[in-house]
Formats: C-alpha cells, sequence, structure tokens
C-alpha cells in the first residue's frame, strides 16, 4: 500500500446522475484519501446530499471553470496533501484506480502528472483515452480513442499530457504552475497545463492499470455551452488554434493569424467531403474567436515559454505513424449479425429489365433536336444555356429584371452531357425517360423489400404504364423529370434517416438536396411533399435530424428568384416552373384500370401487409388527390403517375409477403403482361406526339450577329388576317429562354403598346417614327414570317420601301431585314449575383454527397429495422 | 393493430380517396398558356401606287426573224377611276405607274385598267390587263413553250433604289432560274423560250431581292401562220387551296373546251373542281403531281360558269378559255374577293361579270359613272350564281353586304380579254397586330 498522501477534488456541474457513481467509487476506493471536496459550480441541491451522504467535504463557490474550481477545492482543503487526484462529476474511478496511480507516483519521482486509462462509461470495455497529445499544428490528438481494450496499450507510459478527468497531480507542481488557466478553452487547458509540467522538466505519464470510467459529458455536448465554451466542434477549433498559438513558432504564428480567413475557406470543401459540415461553423467561430481573442492568446503562450523550453516535448507530439493508424481504424467496422444482405441491380438481373422501357421507346430513338405542342429547342450550345439562366435580366428592352424559368437548371444539367448540341441531349433524355422511371422506381421499392421481383415488377409496371408512355410521348420532359426525382428523393430522405453514421446521413441527405433541387425546379407541388415527408422523417428519426433538415435548401434556393417574382406577377406560377408543362388529360380506361388495380392491392395491403406504410401511402394518396383539385392551377400532368407509384408501392409491400411458388410465378406473369401489354400499345406502337426540329430559329446572318452582341434583337413578324409581332432576342427564342413571367407580364407592358406600332408601321410601310419605334425598342433585325395569305406579300412591298432598312435575304424562316446602321452593341447581358450563391450551395451539396471514406467506412452495415 | 381495425382502415382510407378523386373537380386555375395581346393600330399607309404593264412585247420583230430584237409594238390605253386627283396618260407604251394619296385606301381611291388590241402577223386579239401594285413575289401559272407558244415577261423598277429580279421557271423538267439587275427606273422584257428550253408548259416564280416591282406576262398563241390569240396579264398569284375563277365561257359542244392548267408547287395534291352554271354544279376530281401540272378539259355544257377549285395542298390554277368569234383566248385567274369594287370600264365591249361564293344570297348595288352622271342598279345573287352585265360606262362602282367575285369580260372585234382585279391597298389602316 503506498503511502502517497491524496486529496481528491471532484468538481461537478449539474451531472447529478454520474456525480452519484462518482462518489460512491471514490469512497470505494483502496488508497486512503485524505480528504475528498466536491466543488459543486452549479449550485446543484443534489450534489449536496450525495456529498454528505458520503462524509465528503462540499463547496459551492458558484459558477467557476473549471481550473479556478480546481483551485477553490484545494483552498477547501483541511490539510495540504503531496498529491491531488482530480476527478469530473462524470469520471467514476475503480476501487484501485487511486492505489495504482499512486504506486507509480512513488516509482517515478521525476513525475508530476499521471493520468488513468480513462474507459467509456457506457461500454467499459472500450478506452476512450489514454493519454493526450498534439499534432505539429497544434492540433489536439487522442493516442488511443475508441479502441477495444485488451491491454495492448498498457505499455504506454510518458504521453505530452492527460486528461484533468482522472489526474492525479503533484500539489506542489499544480500551485507552482498557477494551475488551469481559464483563460484558455476548456479542451486545450489539460493540454496546456501538462505542456507546462513538461516545459517545467516533470514527466507526464499514463498508467494504463489505473481505470477510471468516463462518460466524456463536455465532449459528448451534453454539459452547458457557457460552461464548455461553445459546442464541441467550436471548442475544438479554440483549443487548436490555442495550442498552436502557444507551440508553433512565432515566425509561424502571426502568419497563421492572418490567414485564419483562408484557412477556413479553404477548409470548407473538406469538411464537406468528410461528411463533417458542423466543423465549418466550428472553424468560423475559431477563426473570428482568435482574432478577438488574440491578445490572451498570446499571453498564454508567453505563460508556457516561461516554464521552460518545449523543444524536448516535440518528440512527444503525435507521430506520422499514429495519424496514419487513426486514420486507418476509421475504416474498421462491427459487423451485424443476420443482416439481410440486399442484392444490387447487376446481382439481382434488374439492369436487364432495364432494355424494356428502352424497346417500348424506340419510336422516340433520338436523331436530333425534338419539339412538341409544349417543347421548343433547346439553346445551340451549354454556354447559350447557361447565359438564359444565369442572366440577371431578361433581355427585353434595357433588360427586364425577371428571373429565368427554373426548369432551365435541369436543361443545364443536360447541356452538360452534350455541351455543343443540348437539343440532342434533350431528346436521348426524353428517350430514355421511361428507364430511369424504372430505376429510380427500382431503387424507391428498395425500401420496401430487398427481394428481387417485388423490386423489378412494380418498377417495370410503372415504367412501361400509359400515364409515363403517354408523357413521353407528348414531349413531358419537366412531368418525367418529376416523376424520376421525386422517387429519387424519397428513397435518399429515407436512406439518410436510417443512416447508422452521421456521415453517411449527410451523404444520403446531400444526394437528396441535389435530388431535391431538381424536383423542387421541375414540379414544387412534389418538393413540398417531400419537404413535409422530411419534416415526418425527422419526427421518426431525431438523431438523424440535424442533417435531414439541410434537405430543402438547394430546391428552395434554386426555386427563391421564381418564388419571390411570381409573388409579385401572378402567385399560382409559383407552382409552375417551366412553359414546357403539359396540360393534364384526363386519364383513359387503361390508365384508369391500373389505378384501379393499385388500388385494390393497396386497400388489401392495409390487411395483409405492414398497415402503417399502407395507410402512409393512402393519406399520402389523399394528398395528392385534395391538391390536384385545389391546386391554384389547371393540374399537374404528373399526378396521375404519383398516385400510381403510391399504389406499386403499397402492392409492392403486399407482394413481398407472398411465398408460394405458384403464387409468385403467376403474379410475375400478370406483372409481365400487364408492362408488356403497356409497352407495346402506348410505347412500341403508338405515334409520338413529337416531332424533329431545327436548333437554329433564326436566320443565319441573325446567329452570327447574336454570337457577337447578346443583345440582339429581332421583331418576327407574321402577317395574315391580322399581325403577330413577336420580339426574339439573341439567336432566336429556345425553350431555356422562354419565360412565362415575361409573357404573363408582356400584355400589361408599355413594350407591347410600342412592338405593336412599330409592326403596324412596317407592315403599312410608313416610315414616319420607325426610327424612333426601333431604337425604343432595340430592334436590329425584321423577319417576316412566310405565308401565302395576300397581305403577307404586301407587307413584303412596304417593308422593302423602308430607307432605314436593308433587305438581308430569304430563307425557311422568311424574308429578313436588318437596320441599315447595324452596330453591335457593347453591352453584354450580366450574371446574376445569386446565381453565384446558388451554384456555391449545390457546390458545398455536391462535395458532401461525394462518397468518401467517412461514408465507405462500414458501408455494409445497415440500421436494423 | 387488430384485423378489425385494419379491416376498417382498408374500407374507410380508400373511400375516402377514391370518392376524393372521383367528385373533387379537377383544378381549374389559369394555365401557363398565356394569349398574345392584342392591339389595334391604324398607322398613315403608304402612297397607293399601281403600275400599267405597258404595250404588247414583240420578239424578232414583226416576222420574227430579227434575232435579239425585243420590242414593244403599239400603244396600251390606259383608263383610272380615282376619288383624287390623279394625273393618267390616256395612252402608253412602257409601263407606267400611277400614284394616289390618302389613308383611306381601295379601288375607289385607284384603279386603273390597260386595253391594247393588236393585229399583226404573228399576234392578233385584244390583250387587257388590270393595273396592278407592285410585288416582290408571285407565280404566274400561264408559262408556255414550244411551237406556236410564247411566254414574255415584263418587269418594272419603279422605285429609288437596285434590286435584283429572280425568275423561276418550274416545269415538269425541273426548276430553272435567273437573275436579272433591275436598276431604279428601269424595266425589262424578258423572252423566257431560252429559259424554258424544252417544256412547254411551266409556271414562273418571280421575286424581287429589293423593292417591290412590276410584272407582266404576256402569251401569243398562233397555229402555224394563224395567230390565235394574245394574253396579258400583271396579276400574280399565291398558290392555295381554294381558287375562285370566273367568268368561264363555254362553248358550244364540239368546240374547244377551256383549260384548266393547276400546279402543285411543293407536294402532290388531290383537286376538287366544281363548275357552277346554271345547269346546276358540276364536279371534276384530278391529281396534281408534286412539283408538276395537270389540266383538266372542263367539259361542260355552253354557258358560262363560275369554277371553285379547291386541294388538300396549296396550288396554283388558271383558265385558258378560248373565244371563237373574233378568234382570241384569255387566260382567267383565280380573283379575289370584294366587299366594294371600283373599276374604269374600258372603250371596248365589255360586260361585267359579277359571282356570288357563299351558300347564301346576296345583294349588290352596281353604281355606274358616265360623264359624271352616276346611274344605279340592284342586283340579286343566289348561292354560287353569277351573272354578266353589259356596261358602256366610264367606271363603275360594285358594292354589297355579302363577298362576291367580279371580272371584265372584253368580247369585242377586235378580240376577246378577261380583266381580274385585284384589291389596291396598302396595309396600315385598323390594323391588329398580336403581340407576343
Amino acid at each position: 500500500m503506498s503511502s502517497l498522501s491524496v486529496a481528491a477534488i471532484v468538481v461537478s456541474h449539474a451531472a447529478g446522475e454520474y456525480l452519484e457513481k462518482t462518489l460512491q467509487d471514490l469512497a470505494n476506493q483502496t488508497h486512503q484519501l485524505q480528504q475528498v471536496v466536491v466543488v459543486d459550480t452549479a449550485g446543484d441541491e443534489q450534489a449536496v446530499a450525495l456529498a454528505s451522504s458520503h462524509g465528503f467535504s462540499l463547496i459551492q463557490p458558484g459558477d467557476l471553470k473549471l481550473g479556478a474550481a480546481i483551485d477553490a477545492g484545494i483552498m477547501a482543503l483541511g490539510t495540504s496533501p503531496s498529491w491531488i487526484w482530480i476527478l469530473h462529476d462524470d469520471s467514476a474511478p475503480e476501487p484501485q484506480a487511486l492505489e495504482r496511480l499512486a504506486r507509480a507516483a512513488e516509482i517515478s519521482p521525476s513525475v508530476a502528472v499521471i493520468g488513468p486509462k480513462l474507459l467509456s462509461w457506457e461500454k467499459p470495455i472500450e478506452i476512450q483515452q489514454m493519454g493526450l497529445t498534439i499534432t505539429q499544428t497544434g492540433k489536439p490528438f487522442l493516442l488511443v480513442s475508441r479502441e477495444y481494450d485488451q491491454g495492448q496499450h498498457d505499455s504506454t507510459g510518458d504521453t505530452l499530457a492527460v486528461s484533468t478527468a482522472g489526474m492525479l497531480v503533484s500539489l506542489g507542481l499544480w500551485q507552482k504552475l498557477g494551475g488551469l488557466n481559464d483563460a484558455s478553452p476548456v479542451f486545450a487547458q489539460d493540454l496546456e497545463f501538462c505542456l507546462k509540467a513538461r516545459a517545467s522538466g516533470f514527466r507526464v505519464i499514463v498508467e494504463a492499470s489505473a481505470r477510471v470510467n468516463h462518460a466524456g459529458l463536455s465532449m459528448a455536448t451534453k454539459r452547458r455551452k457557457s460552461w464548455v465554451g461553445g459546442n464541441r466542434r467550436q471548442g475544438l477549433a479554440k483549443a487548436h488554434i490555442h495550442l498552436a498559438t502557444a507551440t508553433l513558432p512565432l515566425a509561424l504564428v502571426i502568419p497563421l493569424y492572418l490567414l485564419l480567413p483562408l484557412a477556413f475557406l479553404v477548409s470548407i470543401p473538406k469538411h464537406l467531403l468528410a461528411k463533417d459540415p458542423g466543423r465549418i461553423y466550428g472553424q468560423l467561430t475559431g477563426w473570428l474567436w482568435a482574432w478577438f481573442t488574440a491578445p490572451k492568446r498570446l499571453a498564454a503562450r508567453r505563460q508556457l515559454r516561461a516554464s521552460g523550453s518545449l523543444s524536448p516535448t516535440r518528440s512527444l507530439y503525435a507521430s506520422r505513424a499514429q495519424l496514419a493508424r487513426r486514420r486507418s481504424l476509421r475504416f474498421e467496422y462491427e459487423t451485424v449479425s443476420g443482416q439481410e444482405e440486399a442484392k444490387g441491380i447487376l446481382a439481382s438481373g434488374a439492369l436487364w429489365f432495364a432494355l424494356l422501357p428502352l424497346v417500348a421507346s424506340i419510336p422516340l430513338f433520338p436523331s436530333g433536336p425534338i419539339g412538341s405542342e409544349n417543347l421548343r429547342a433547346l439553346g445551340r450550345s451549354f454556354e447559350s444555356i447557361w447565359i438564359s439562366t444565369a442572366g440577371s435580366l431578361q433581355p427585353y428592352l434595357g433588360g427586364v429584371a425577371l428571373p429565368a424559368e427554373p426548369f432551365n437548371w435541369f436543361y443545364l444539367l443536360l447541356a452538360l452531357f452534350s455541351p455543343a448540341s443540348p437539343s440532342l441531349a434533350l431528346a436521348s433524355y426524353l428517350f430514355i425517360a421511361p428507364t430511369l422511371v424504372y430505376l429510380s422506381a427500382w431503387f424507391l421499392l428498395g425500401t420496401v423489400s430487398q427481394k428481387p421481383l417485388v423490386r423489378i415488377m412494380p418498377a417495370l409496371i410503372l415504367a412501361l404504364s400509359p400515364l409515363v408512355l403517354q408523357l413521353q410521348h407528348r414531349g413531358g420532359v419537366v412531368e418525367l423529370t418529376a416523376l424520376v426525382f421525386a422517387m429519387l428523393t424519397t428513397r435518399l430522405l429515407v436512406s439518410s434517416a436510417n443512416a447508422f453514421s452521421p456521415a453517411r446521413s449527410w451523404r444520403w441527405v446531400a444526394l437528396a438536396g441535389l435530388t431535391g433541387a431538381v424536383l423542387a425546379v421541375s414540379s414544387p407541388f412534389l418538393f413540398l411533399l417531400a419537404l413535409l415527408g422530411s419534416v415526418v422523417l425527422i419526427a421518426m428519426r431525431p438523431s438523424r435530424a440535424l442533417a435531414l433538415v439541410w434537405f430543402g435548401i438547394p430546391g428552395l434556393v434554386l426555386l427563391l428568384p421564381w418564388l419571390v417574382a411570381t409573388a409579385e406577377i401572378d402567385i399560382p406560377l409559383a407552382l409552375v416552373t417551366s412553359s414546357a408543362r403539359l396540360q393534364p388529360l384526363p386519364p383513359e380506361t387503361t390508365s384508369l384500370a391500373l389505378l384501379g388495380l393499385t388500388a385494390l392491392a393497396a386497400a388489401l395491403a392495409i390487411v395483409f401487409a405492414r398497415t402503417y406504410l399502407a395507410a402512409g401511402v393512402w393519406v399520402l394518396a389523399g394528398v395528392v388527390v385534395i391538391g390536384q383539385s385545389l391546386l391554384p392551377i389547371s393540374g399537374l400532368a404528373e399526378l396521375p403517375a404519383v398516385l400510381l407509384i403510391l399504389g406499386l408501392i403499397a402492392t409492392a409491400d403486399l407482394a413481398s409477403n407472398i411465398t408460394a411458388k405458384v403464387a409468385v410465378s403467376l403474379a410475375t406473369i400478370s406483372a409481365l403482361g400487364i408492362a408488356a401489354f403497356g409497352g407495346y400499345v402506348y410505347g412500341f406502337a403508338s405515334q409520338p406526339g413529337i416531332s424533329a426540329v431545327q436548333d437554329r430559329q433564326l436566320p443565319a446572318l441573325v446567329v452570327a450577329f447574336a454570337d457577337v452582341d447578346q443583345m440582339t434583337r429581332t421583331l418576327k413578324l407574321e402577317v395574315g388576317e391580322s399581325v403577330a409581332a413577336e420580339l426574339v432576342w439573341g439567336d432566336g427564342i429556345s425553350q431555356d429562354e422562354v419565360n412565362l413571367l415575361y409573357e404573363r407580364t408582356l400584355p400589361d407592358s408599355q413594350l407591347s403598346v410600342t412592338l405593336a406600332q412599330l409592326a403596324g408601321s412596317l407592315v403599312a410601310g410608313n416610315s414616319a417614327g420607325v426610327a424612333e419605334l426601333m431604337k425604343a425598342t432595340s430592334v436590329d433585325f425584321i423577319l417576316l414570317a412566310p405565308s401565302t395569305h395576300p397581305a403577307r406579300s404586301e407587307a413584303e412591298v412596304s417593308l422593302s420601301t423602308l430607307a432605314l432598312l436593308q433587305s438581308s435575304g430569304e430563307s425557311e424562316f422568311g424574308v429578313l431585314y436588318r437596320l441599315d446602321e447595324l452596330q453591335a452593341s457593347s453591352s453584354d447581358l450580366s450574371t446574376s449575383g445569386f446565381v453565384n450563391v446558388q451554384l456555391a450551395l449545390l457546390a458545398a451539396y455536391l462535395l458532401l454527397a461525394i462518397p468518401t471514406p467517412a461514408t465507405i467506412r462500414g458501408y455494409r452495415r445497415v440500421r436494423s429495422r | 393493430m387488430k384485423i378489425f381495425a385494419r379491416a376498417l382502415l382498408a374500407l374507410l382510407l380508400p373511400a375516402l380517396v377514391i370518392s376524393g378523386y372521383v367528385f373533387l373537380p379537377a383544378a381549374q386555375g389559369p394555365s401557363q398558356e398565356i394569349a398574345a395581346a392584342e392591339f389595334q393600330v391604324s398607322v398613315d399607309p403608304a402612297d397607293l401606287e399601281i403600275v400599267c404593264a405597258g404595250a404588247l412585247i414583240e420578239v424578232g420583230g414583226e416576222d420574227g426573224t430579227d434575232l435579239d430584237l425585243i420590242e414593244r409594238v403599239g400603244e396600251a390605253g390606259v383608263r383610272a377611276v380615282s376619288t383624287e386627283e390623279i394625273s393618267v396618260p390616256p395612252t402608253t407604251v412602257p409601263s407606267v405607274p400611277i400614284e394616289a394619296k390618302s389613308s383611306q385606301q381601295s379601288t375607289e381611291l385607284l384603279s386603273a385598267i390597260q386595253t391594247q388590241a393588236v393585229a399583226r402577223e404573228r399576234a392578233n386579239g385584244l390583250a387587257a390587263s388590270f393595273c396592278e401594285q407592285p410585288i416582290t413575289s408571285g407565280w404566274f401559272i400561264a408559262g408556255a413553250s414550244g411551237v406556236g407558244n410564247e411566254s414574255i415577261l415584263s418587269a418594272a423598277n419603279w422605285n429609288d433604289v437596285d434590286t435584283q429580279l429572280i425568275v423561276e421557271l418550274h416545269s415538269p423538267g425541273g426548276t430553272v432560274s435567273e437573275r436579272y439587275a433591275l436598276a431604279a427606273g428601269q424595266e425589262r422584257l424578258i423572252t423566257l423560250a431560252p429559259l424554258a428550253a424544252l417544256a412547254s408548259v411551266y409556271a414562273i416564280r418571280v421575286e424581287s431581292t429589293g423593292p417591290g416591282i412590276a410584272v407582266a406576262l404576256q402569251n401569243r398563241w398562233s397555229r402555224g401562220l394563224t395567230p390565235l390569240g394574245v394574253e396579258l396579264t400583271s396579276t400574280t398569284q399565291l398558290p392555295a387551296l381554294q381558287h375562285w375563277i370566273q367568268p368561264v365561257s363555254v362553248l358550244a359542244e364540239g368546240y374547244q373546251p377551256p383549260i384548266l392548267r393547276l400546279f402543285s408547287p411543293a407536294e402532290a395534291a388531290e383537286v376538287v373542281v366544281t363548275a357552277f352554271g346554271s345547269e346546276g354544279p358540276e364536279l371534276f376530281r384530278t391529281v396534281v403531281p408534286e412539283a408538276g401540272f395537270a389540266e383538266l378539259n372542263l367539259e361542260l355544257g355552253a354557258g358560262t360558269y363560275l369554277i371553285k377549285v379547291e386541294s388538300n395542298v396549296e396550288v396554283l390554277a388558271g383558265v385558258r378559255n378560248p373565244a371563237l368569234d373574233p378568234l382570241d383566248y384569255a387566260w382567267i385567274y383565280p380573283q379575289q374577293l370584294f366587299t366594294s369594287l371600283a373599276l374604269p370600264v374600258p372603250s371596248y365591249k365589255t360586260s361585267l361579270w359579277l359571282a356570288n361564293p357563299g351558300a347564301l344570297a346576296i345583294s349588290l348595288t352596281l353604281a355606274t359613272t358616265t360623264n359624271d352622271r352616276v346611274s344605279y342598279q340592284t342586283l340579286e345573287l343566289g348561292p354560287f350564281e353569277s351573272t354578266g352585265i353589259p356596261v358602256s360606262s366610264d367606271s363603275l362602282l360594285v358594292q354589297s353586304a355579302g363577298e362576291f367575285l367580279a371580272a371584265l369580260e372584253l368580247l369585242d372585234g377586235a378580240g376577246y380579254a378577261v380583266i381580274g382585279p385585284s384589291e389596291n391597298k396598302n396595309l396600315g389602316e385598323d390594323l391588329v397586330v398580336s403581340v407576343r
């Protein structure tokens, strides 16, 4: 038995349930304590009762910080011991802990600070901490963390620092060094104190045989933030800066402070890639904190340096090997026994079935730009779509501040696949759209069942259903996009809620955010439903709330300019984000039969499958039905297909309960029959309502001029019984340049009156005022569209007599005239400032979505259902 | 959950949703389809200008042996009617522009015709034409070459700027194109035989790359040494789905019938021809090949007919109508519909032919002016009915609440000609402009 005189100082701060165990274990120590002083900084009645029940001294000095609280405890000691044993209220020592620490102190006279092996409170087999050190940049580093204790680290001796939880320290040294510096961040105090001890020539060791169970309430952010100095990430960031200031050479410290903003910016993508976005905020507050408290950091540095040279301590900094080992440990995971292994799309054979929607789409095989009732060709290049999407002003007159249609973002995405011919990418997309519907439905049904057939057959029925194929054949790019991304978003949100690690949850939510953004720009109504769904998931899985709440941000940010503009102009248009939307048609008999069949199965699913899932599906269907009726616009063409998806989800859940081979075979044959019928009748054998169009919409001269001057404007005249005048800008109005808000505001604008007057003067060949009108409307070219109407010939004669116009030839677009003194304008369309915010946000979500070691780690694990 | 509660849910939820689907009315809010704004715009139209084609043209001299000689022969008489003070030469050799200035434009403001009787070795007959507004493009269907046929084009640029005339000859053998420079104030006489090569019939498309020009087509027909007539038109047409042609006079059985010529520039056309005569309508059907012609002998009983041409694609049409006494012929082209028409009356024996293209009877008022004395006549025309009224006044004005067709038929000892008028109007007044 050691004869070391030790007094224990237990610092308590409102952690009653932990304090009880700590004091109990303290009372059971095999080494006799000279005195135990409980320092309660929270004024807790329970602490008073517990201390008195064990016969320990208790002081309540008020809301002090850790260093001051320990000093207050020392002051309260009756007689001065040679050593003090510092314990937190959440650190319960094993009975021999102090005995073994004391023995280590006696054996090594040079040792002045000894730390125990800290084990996890909840899982005592796991080492929580065994000594502390810092990296070369001053970042706190745990030598051992979250490893099972198999004695593999018990040889550990000298270390740079130990935690104050369970720290046995020479009282003389404590007083000599002035104890903990409360001006330092909480997570740096113990490191700083031990560095001082080391600099003063004393040793700091870990005694592995002494074990203390530590809840780590501060690290787990279970303590009051003001006491810890912010949340865990902020605390760690502050500790990093503080220790870097203290330990780095002065020549590096000043640039470090100057470069902190840059470091913050550089760290953003790093933290996003690491799926640890919370650290961004910590880094930001750390930087601001460092700048505003720089004198204190420098004072702490002087104090530390006054203790002695730090050079000998560098050998105890975290080595490269230790850092590498820590990284490799992150890839270890615990396998879960009895886990249902999901078959991938290849292994399950689902990919082969994706060929069927492709075959059904053969009539739409892409060969060039396409157009339909509401669809025009896209801009001629990625750049032209970018200009129309990101431009701050619509190029009418001097520019009208109207946002582009939100669905342009999706065109921009498509243009990435074929930058030189976006229209071809659009045609290809329409061709593969039912296949994408199939794949996304297969992906979504993975939340219901992992049985291959249960996922494949409903997905196939959906993709080859009349509801989907008719949308495809009518050129319903917006509606099909909404369907595909609604299913992807739903699945990703569920995956995020069910993820077993925050990193994976962040990744899924980032992906859901990106797919949700596409959903938002294609169907704000469905996006709203997805937002409500995310709220439901947050309620079901509060532990993933921190990630899930970020789901809607990209979608909202992409929609924001449109929502603001529609709020001023025409609120119902907020729900119509593209002029390419189709007018809804009433479902025909086959579609109704299919909906009825799935409704029957969904009703049976309430009884024979998962009741809550089926009931949820029905509630959602009710919301869609009511929404379809109450929407302030005349319907959304994708909603009947959404009802079919909901029905198929419940059907899949019901089908997953079928086990009899005969029943499985019958169900499969039936599903294949339904899919094949739909695919043939409404796909393969159906005449598409789309046709080939040109992606050049104006004569070559105008297009060439528009390449030089983006503000080029052409007045297109169609002369018949009446005169139709259309102001076309740039190289022609492509689909990405059509703007519902412009069309809505044009009839009431002065521009319309001016254009009408100009058109009248031109077709009448009356030159009076034409020059002024052309200047007012900034028209450079006049295009007289082809027509066999006699009035058109008269208009052609009239135009040809105007001296300020010069005939520029005839093409399939009509007869072109240009201003006699045509000059390229110097002004180009500027990019909206908000686009940078939108892009930055999308980039951030993209970084967060990229799979990295943080998400690959343990990827085979799934949360048990 | 108990089975009973499940069953209840399985009945209740679907019942609610399905009844909602069936009974809730679809949203009736605004769609994204936005109608273009329409404006009524009135601007002063440009001064009304029409051009008379000028005297007949002869190629190769009177006997046809002077190579490269192409010249006008004789003088064309010009008659005009106007509500404004205008200056009109009584006769002209070259083409002549006539101008009138007013914002209220129609044939009442300015209307003119030219006539010329010719009796030469190779050309004999009466050529008469309406004086048309300049055009930038248009079609003639009556091109003919080969033995006994000759087509000549005249083009005049009465503008201040030069232009280029593009002449395209469309025949079953293909299309031949030629360009001619037309300086400001210049007129060109172009014989089409070199362009036509071996094509016996062809349609002619003319186009000015600059301002509007006056273009006229003259045809001459002879058999051996016997001249069978001359014909002149400055009325171009555009391909259309429906044409009205009148008055088509059919001689007694055994004589050469009128020939309806059809041309489809773009694609094969199925054409239905209805001839409205005193014996009721008669139907003809024919197919016009793509970029080809169809010629249909209108085998009808003797009389005068109103011809309606309907096609599934846009076609050109014209009727070659022969006259026996005197020996001459006229091409009759599709005519415009009028509600008001003013015309000068030629000095030759003339009939005004009026037709009702509608299914309802119309009432017309005919005002004829002779030496500033106006006399009125009221007419009733039943559905698809046409009638000819001899006129010998200086000018005439026809007005009706319904649309009608009108043409002047000149049948005199000097020859036979039909003048198909068209509206003289520049765009400007009460324009309806929709802005998109």
